[in-house]
């Protein structure tokens, strides 16, 4: 005879990776509540059968999304928006004023860096990249890399130009694989 | 096209959008220069690691 689905049970399984997303994206720690709140209320409303069945996945994390990215909206609504210029000082650090590299500064080459997935640890360190961005390339990076947002959608929720959003994409990925190298890959973490 | 340029280019997403003219440049400055040849590798490898990210945050809590 099959077990009587838990419910409960079920939602506490996903409450936390979701809440641990969510708080990426959303500030204060209420509004993440209330997002992963409002998605599982919605799993809740769904034929049991399926949540049993099938990877939820898909599923929470596609309704979960939306429920972000609405309250992104609604919180940088164009009067409010982040479209003040930011202004890339890590670029003095990496290059010469002719353009050229800052020797030294060019991390050395990953080697296998897919064996890494397999730690948790490694995942703390990308966590510790993550959260020292500083927060208008935070923003955009996790909108692009951690919910897949389009460019269009995130300049539009954030009411950023394209040229915004280039600095601030170009900032975080050159900041983030700096950061992996320095405390992981060829540094002090491992 | 210099190194800052370039760099700038490829970690924006840029590039990935550009003509091509601007796409032969890119090659031709990657092909002579090492440091910009060793970032972009790495560039690369990031987007697979940001992919296992994304799926280790999606992970189901396994405690009771």
């Amino acid at each position: 005879m099959q077990a009587e689905f838990d419910l409960g049970r079920w939602a506490a399984q996903w409450r936390k990776p979701m809440l641990r997303f969510a708080r990426l994206h959303l500030q204060p720690d209420e509004e993440a509540e209330d997002a992963v709140q409002d998605t599982l209320l919605a799993a809740a409303a769904m034929d049991v059968s399926r949540l049993q069945q099938q990877d939820p996945r898909p599923y929470l994390f596609g309704v979960l999304r939306h429920k972000i990215t609405d309250r992104l909206r609604q919180k940088y609504r164009p009067e409010v928006s982040l479209s003040t210029g930011f202004e890339d000082d890590l670029d003095a650090t990496l290059f010469q004023a002719d353009g050229h590299w800052v020797p030294d500064m060019v991390p050395a080459v990953w080697v296998n860096p897919e064996v890494h997935l397999q730690s948790d640890q490694f995942f703390r360190v990308v966590d510790v990249c993550v959260n020292q961005l500083p927060a208008k390339p935070a923003r955009v990076f996790s909108m692009k890399e951690l919910l897949e947002c389009e460019a269009e959608e995130i300049c539009a929720t954030l009411g950023l130009t394209k040229t915004d959003y280039w600095q601030c994409m170009s900032r975080a990925r050159k900041q983030i694989q700096l950061c992996l190298d320095q405390k992981w890959f060829n540094g002090e973490g491992r | 096209m210099r190194c800052k340029e370039y760099i700038f280019r490829l970690t924006s997403g840029q590039l990935a959008e550009s003509g091509l003219g601007v796409k032969l440049a890119a090659r031709y400055h990657c092909l002579l220069c090492p440091r910009c040849r060793r970032f972009t590798r790495n560039n690369r490898q990031l987007d697979k690691l940001l992919d296992g990210y994304r799926q280790h945050l999606k992970q189901p809590d396994q405690q009771p």
